[in-house]
């Protein structure tokens, strides 16, 4: 197979023009659109991630990166039905009810498409009705909730006893996060993870469904 | 004692931004690349011709209660306001009750940006409308500074339900002594403001108020944003 590493330089990058031209490429010489995710598309995120971490880039950065690798992927999405290996899993996100803000929530949600999740995003003000609604219906592997207010946190609580109520909280890992929150708090409520940024919720979600 | 309340939209060119506000929620010592600089400045060229940022405040007397320790009243509304920020407002005659915002335009934009479903770019528009918001502040504290002179009163800075121990659920009664909607701001029932991008708070002004030290040095709140940057984490 072709190299196309171009692909990988462009989503670290953040080149998105770069990205889809490559990608749309990959695509004309009849590359499997899963090795092109797999092999250089996921591989770019997980490194853009490790120099997160790391401290040598920044959010912005990341963002870029995100916007890149959602670019190649839009162009491959319609070419991957049937694909039973497509996702390493389902993560159902959204910020609880009461609560509007979504830029970490969203960023997170990034992260987690970037890195070969299936994400269904659900926005702000969500109910726990929603939440379970959409974990049941998507067959959701796990459950990620974000709050940025001592206001709407408690919120999870609510939620997390929804699912349960569901009778689906042995099917879903529930992940939290935002800025008042912390491992404590994830454990008083019953969440099995708390993370501080997009790219420990990814490393942490993939801890979680033993894809690591 | 000074009395009455006063609303305007802060034209843009009097708006001073600071890039640090801009920057600080990118992370601990983020510089932009030219890439990203450019996109700031490109969104704020927009921006420029969207956004309408507003700012209203009214004065209340001060009075203290030695019966209730990190309380203040502001008229006749009692604030918890907290053992952190109540010693910075002991010394105040009257409070300034202010609510500042980037305003319903930016966050219409902001809507919009949202749904086309670049996540850089509104990322970026976020940070800067926190910028905004900030510097809309400053251009409020600007005139209380500039109209509490003429009494020969001092002033604090200002403080907000959130930050430094001052519980966000305060905003309820913070709100209570304001209008309807200021500056078309309005409160849900769990104390966030929409449009988003808004600051409300108090400001202590009198004859022997000035200013303290301010920011996170005041308080160290592990769970605030801007104490969680300086530990350079999102």
């Amino acid at each position: 197979m072709k190299d196309y590493n171009e692909l990988y330089e462009a989503i670290l990058a953040g080149s998105l023009e770069k990205a889809v031209e490559v990608t749309k490429q990959a695509v004309e010489d009849k590359v499997d659109p899963q090795d092109i995710i797999n092999l250089y598309m996921i591989k770019a995120m997980e490194e853009i991630g490790r120099r997160f971490e790391a401290g040598k880039v920044f959010v912005p950065n990341l963002l870029m990166s995100a916007r890149a690798m959602r670019g190649a992927l839009d162009i491959l999405k319609p070419l991957l039905s049937g694909h039973v290996d497509t996702y390493i899993g389902k993560v159902v996100i959204g910020t609880v009810k009461g609560d509007l803000h979504d830029i970490g929530k969203n960023l997170v949600a990034s992260m987690f498409e970037g890195c070969g999740f299936e994400v269904i995003n659900l926005g702000v003000d969500v109910s726990s009705e929603k939440f379970v609604e959409a974990a049941r219906a998507n067959h959701a592997n796990i459950v990620c909730m974000s709050a940025l207010l001592t206001t709407t946190m408690n919120y999870m609580k609510e939620v997390i006893a929804a699912i349960e109520k569901a009778g689906i909280r042995d099917d879903v890992k529930i992940m939290v996060g935002g800025a008042p929150l912390n491992d404590a708090f994830a454990k008083s409520i019953g969440a099995d993870a708390y993370t501080s940024n997009a790219n420990a919720a990814v490393v942490v979600a993939k801890e979680l469904l033993g894809k690591n | 004692m000074i009395a009455g309340e006063f609303e305007s939209e802060i034209p843009w060119t009097e708006l001073s931004l600071d890039f640090e506000d801009i920057y600080l929620s990118m992370g601990k010592n983020y510089r932009p690349d030219a890439c990203t600089s450019a996109s700031i400045d490109s969104l704020i060229d927009s921006l420029k011709e969207i956004c309408h940022p507003r700012m209203y405040y009214t004065f209340r007397d001060a009075k203290f209660s030695d019966s209730k320790k990190n309380h203040v009243t502001a008229g006749d509304t009692e604030l918890h306001t907290g053992a952190i920020i109540t010693p910075y407002l002991m010394d105040a005659d009257q409070f300034v009750i202010f609510v500042a915002t980037a305003g319903n335009e930016f966050q219409c934009y902001q809507n919009e940006i949202k749904k086309s479903g670049d996540i850089y770019k509104e990322f970026l528009l976020d940070s800067i409308g926190t910028g905004i918001a900030e510097a809309s502040v400053r251009y409020l504290c600007g005139k209380v500074e500039k109209e509490v002179s003429l009494h020969n009163y001092g002033v604090s800075f200002p403080y907000s339900p959130g930050y430094c121990g001052w519980h966000v659920s305060q905003q309820q009664l913070l709100f209570s002594m304001l209008p309807p909607s200021p500056c078309g701001v309005r409160l849900n029932d769990s104390s966030l403001m929409y449009p988003i991008k808004s600051v409300s708070g108090i400001i202590a002004v009198g004859s022997r108020v000035k200013k303290q030290k301010y920011g996170c040095e005041l308080c160290g709140k592990v769970d605030c944003y801007k104490n969680r940057n300086k530990a350079n984490q999102l």
